[in-house]
């Protein structure tokens, strides 16, 4: 764990000198230009009864109704119909199934055999290698959610095998961020001293317990380690970096719900949301993160909305599953009118939720005169796509609906419709679009992520 | 379907060999502050464990994560602003040298070992590197804070005292761990600390009165509940998830009732008598309630505290059919035969079951074809593809189709057509049958089947060890599984032969 300079003067006595002026001197050198920042929402089950976001031409096309609420923010994204899910490539293993396209939708890889992910998931892949590239942020990445663990179908995952678990209370999700949001005063948060302190010591009996352990125990205690040295890298960044000019401190997140209300129960869904777009822009605009998840609900999830949204019940049979959430519908086999009015209702909501936090991008000052939008790339996937019909099979991983919306400082042409042919060769765009997401955070020498070495997404740039 | 292979997900022809280190599960890391500190933590406030098939124990499953870094971070920070006041007004503490005396007591039993000279130097000198400002409160607050954060802590260590070979002995602290951990699931206290400070933990008969005296604490409770609930497959309390229409039948502390309502009843059939049997957890005709659970059993009581009850004869039994274990098996608002009959074939009769093939075939929504929901789902799963795993899981998952989703009896469904719980379990490589006529009969024959009994002792002996079973464990897993079987898996006389068996203070490291 190299922090010398900083530790050196700390066993000197001068780091509380020091602090100051050299806060004053990093705040000198910032380059006037906004982070580049990546927010990856997931939704899931999917549409089923609709083939993707939009039809027409690459250039003049029209949103289903579907994605209506997205109209909006049509001229600022790239719309993808006919895409296969990343995770189930090329036919190599089960075309249809929640548990393939969970593990697979963020980390573009099989299940080789196991029961779970074989890698991270973009959100996370990004964050840890943005950390070993020297691009330092307070929080690696953060991961909220509308439900907190996942399991092990993800779409979340911190390593192969390792789920990552999306916090859905945004007064702790606040709670955490607000040690890393810089102050302007040229004190440092005592709380975030003294996390670093403790991280430091755990991090010396990691390596000396992890000396004593046989090959398997050492890798376990290593992959434990290496996560507490980042964890001090983030804690260090976030005593040294001089605040943000952009940033806007918030004291609550806002919403009517208080911090001990039940933030997974579907009542409290719209709420949860508000609260969660106002930390947001918090988290970007404070330069906190460059990389935020955002997960309506994990691979099968029994998402279901306030019961005032009236969604009509189902009746399926095979899954166990009935009444009006989202997964039970995903078992209904035919083709019905309530089918439909469910599943447009929650694509509906998801589409709306995300054409609320670009709203909120686009109102929010950034540096250099343009605002949060300018910089951010927002992508949207989800667990399942389209049916095909005789017999209706309603999970399929092929046709699955993407958008990405922003500019990304001018590397994405936006306005546009890509429509993909809905074979499991269309993964591979998929792999690309990824790719391209990590290119544009500031990992520019990776061409491969997950299961293919794809390159990036050349379509993008118009 | 067949008997799962030698070890976990991730190493499953490592058959027997252990990681050496295993991490604390969340009830362990509660129980353990709660000795150490008398802090209550809530299980749902401590990073979760991976479940590996259905265990939550499985030492090599357990990844440590980043985000996982900073949520024990946090929650041993919030312990340590409880605790820290008590402690300083406890010691009488003014300054950071008499802390360092409280350090020099507190950490052996923090690490549950002899703390070597660099790490109590270590954590005594961390006291003087807290930030200037802080006061004495703060700088133990962080003292504290970072001990709970660090791996000597949050891993319990199994790795030997040779620094070398595969087939280790433990150390004595490591045997104390081990047996705290599986009579209490939590850390060694004083006494038997001082046992391994004196060297005599690798004696069985040691360890045999060690587990009589801790049989004879509460806290063991706490531990036997655990392996139940870990065999249920219940690792949080579900009823709360269950649909809005179906919760608003019933109290709404009917979730928190039902939780407390299962666990005096585990601890009054384990603890009550001279006979503890695991099996009779399964066949029980007694429950616990208070007013929000009564009705629930089909009983009526007005009594605000749990009381013990009898529940109607021939409408259920024993804890598979209690609100809280079925809640962990059902869907929000729906019976779940399929899930629940994979679920009895995995942790009943420790066979494994695959997952269902890529084609799954369609099922007609057609509640107007005058055919049962059973009728229904035999027919798509009658085909080739799925009838090998559905005649076998399809039986045991029918037979409680007479339970909704937060545990009620039902006689009939919404058409009036009564339940057909009936069926044919049929187990094992040589598909064994055992027929039943209805869900209390088959529970009746599960309790009385030998391979429950073996499926027991399995389970029991990965909860202790933190690992499958491999090759070579075959002797012992083989003389649980004759105990168990003689015995209707009687928990003490399990833990006994587990203590007592030489293996117990063994490892084979990887």
């Amino acid at each position: 764990m190299k922090l010398s300079r900083r530790r050196l003067l700390e066993q000197a006595g001068l780091w509380s000198l020091l602090w100051p002026i050299l806060r004053s001197q990093s705040a000198r050198a910032q380059v006037e230009l906004a982070p580049r920042r990546v927010l990856i929402f997931f939704s899931p089950n999917g549409p089923i009864m609709e083939r993707g976001p939009a039809s027409g031409s690459e250039r003049n096309f029209e949103l289903n109704e579907f994605w209506s609420p997205l109209n909006r923010h049509k001229a600022d994204g790239c719309f993808f119909s006919g895409l296969h899910q990343a995770g189930v490539p090329f036919g190599e293993h089960n075309e249809y199934g929640h548990q393939s396209a969970g593990t697979g939708a963020l980390t573009a890889r099989t299940t080789e055999g196991t029961n779970h992910a074989t890698g991270p998931s973009l959100d996370q892949f990004i964050g840890q290698e943005l950390q070993k590239a020297g691009i330092l942020t307070p929080q690696r990445s953060l991961l909220w959610g509308l439900h907190n663990s996942t399991g092990n179908w993800g779409p979340w995952y911190e390593a192969a095998g390792k789920s990552a678990n999306p916090e859905n209370n945004p007064f702790r999700a606040l709670e955490a961020l607000l040690p890393s949001v810089p102050v302007t005063d040229g004190k440092v948060d005592p709380r975030l001293l003294r996390k670093r302190l403790a991280l430091a010591t755990a991090y010396k009996d990691c390596r000396e317990l992890s000396k004593q352990l046989g090959s398997q125990g050492k890798e376990m205690l290593d992959f434990h380690c290496g996560n507490l040295e980042s964890l001090e890298k983030s804690v260090v960044e976030a005593i040294a970096r001089p605040p943000a000019p952009s940033c806007q401190p918030l004291t609550r997140p806002d919403t009517l719900l208080q911090a001990d209300a039940s933030f997974g129960n579907a009542e409290n869904h719209d709420e949860a949301m508000k609260a969660f777009r106002s930390l947001i822009p918090l988290a970007f605009s404070c330069d906190i993160t460059r990389v935020i998840g955002f997960s309506f609900g994990g691979t099968a999830d029994r998402f279901a909305l306030p019961s005032s949204y009236g969604i009509p019940s189902s009746e399926a049979v095979d899954s166990g599953d009935s009444g009006p959430q989202h997964h039970a519908w995903t078992h209904v086999y035919d083709e019905g009118a309530d089918k439909r009015t469910a599943l447009r209702s929650f694509t509906q909501w998801y589409a709306e939720q995300i054409a609320l936090v670009i709203d909120r991008l686009k109102a929010t000052p950034d540096i250099g005169g343009g605002t949060l939008f300018d910089s951010t790339l927002v992508l949207w996937t989800c667990e399942l796509g389209h049916q095909t019909s005789d017999p209706i099979q309603p999970h399929p991983n092929g046709n699955v609906p993407v958008m990405l919306f922003g500019k990304g400082q001018g590397t994405v042409a936006t306005g546009r419709f890509f429509d993909g042919d809905g074979s499991s060769e269309s993964a591979l765009t998929l792999h690309q679009l990824f790719v391209s997401l990590i290119q544009y955070s500031g990992l520019t020498n990776v061409e491969s992520f997950g299961n293919s070495g794809t390159g990036a997404l050349e379509w993008l740039a118009g | 379907m067949g008997e799962p292979p030698g070890d976990g997900e991730s190493s499953s022809t490592d058959g027997g060999l252990s990681p050496g280190l295993r991490r604390l599960t969340r009830v362990e890391y509660s129980h353990s502050i709660r000795d150490l500190l008398d802090v209550t933590v809530a299980k749902s406030d401590v990073p979760a464990e991976q479940l590996s098939r259905g265990h939550s124990q499985i030492a090599s499953a357990q990844k440590v994560g980043y985000a996982d870094i900073g949520g024990f971070y946090e929650l041993g920070l919030t312990i340590a602003q409880t605790a820290a006041p008590r402690i300083l007004e406890q010691t009488g503490c003014k300054d950071d040298a008499c802390l360092s005396t409280f350090s020099e007591d507190f950490l052996p039993r923090a690490f549950r070992a002899s703390t070597p000279s660099a790490v109590l130097d270590r954590y005594s000198d961390l006291l003087a590197q807290v930030d200037a400002g802080a006061t004495l409160e703060e700088r133990l607050t962080t003292w504290l804070a970072t001990v709970l954060s660090s791996p000597y802590f949050l891993y319990r260590t199994e790795n030997g005292a040779s620094a070398s070979g595969s087939l280790r002995e433990l150390s004595d602290y490591e045997i104390a761990s081990r047996l705290s951990y599986l009579v209490w699931q939590s850390g060694p206290d004083e006494v038997l600390l001082e046992r391994a400070a004196q060297e005599q933990l690798g004696d069985p008969a040691t360890r045999e009165s060690e587990l009589d005296r801790m049989l004879s604490d509460d806290r063991a409770r706490a531990g036997l509940r655990s392996f139940v609930l870990d065999w249920m497959g219940v690792f949080e309390n579900s009823l709360p998830k269950k649909n809005v229409a179906l919760l608003d039948q019933v109290p709404a502390d009917f979730p928190r009732s039902a939780e407390i309502g299962l666990h005096l009843l585990i601890d009054d059939l384990l603890f009550s008598g001279q006979q503890a049997t695991f099996t009779s957890l399964l066949v029980s005709d007694r429950v616990y309630a208070d007013s929000s659970l009564a009705p629930a059993f089909g009983l009526v009581t007005d009594s605000t505290q749990h009381v013990a009850l009898n529940v109607p004869p021939g409408e259920r039994r024993g804890i598979l059919t209690h609100p809280f274990v079925l809640g962990a098996h059902t869907k929000e608002s729906g019976a779940s035969p399929f899930p629940i009959g994979k679920f009895i074939f995995e942790n009943l009769f420790c066979e494994t079951v695959p997952p269902p093939p890529p084609d799954i075939p369609t099922v007609a929504d057609d509640d107007a074809s005058g055919k049962t929901l059973r009728q229904r789902l035999e027919a798509v799963t009658s085909e080739s593809s799925c009838s090998n795993c559905h005649q076998r899981i399809g039986p045991p998952g029918f037979a409680f189709l007479t339970y909704d989703a937060i545990g009620r009896y039902r006689e009939s469904d919404g058409a009036g057509v009564p339940y057909d719980t009936s069926g044919t379990l049929v187990i094992g490589r040589d598909r064994t049958e055992i027929p039943f006529s209805d869900t209390v009969d088959m529970l009746t024959k599960l309790a009385e089947t030998p391979a429950v009994a073996d499926c027991i002792a399995k389970r029991f002996f990965r909860f202790a060890y933190g690992r499958f079973e491999g090759v070579s464990d075959g002797p012992e897993v083989e003389a649980l599984s004759a105990l168990s079987r003689e015995t209707g898996a009687d928990a003490r006389a399990l833990l006994r032969a587990l203590v007592v068996s030489p293996q117990f203070s063994q490892v084979k490291i990887k």
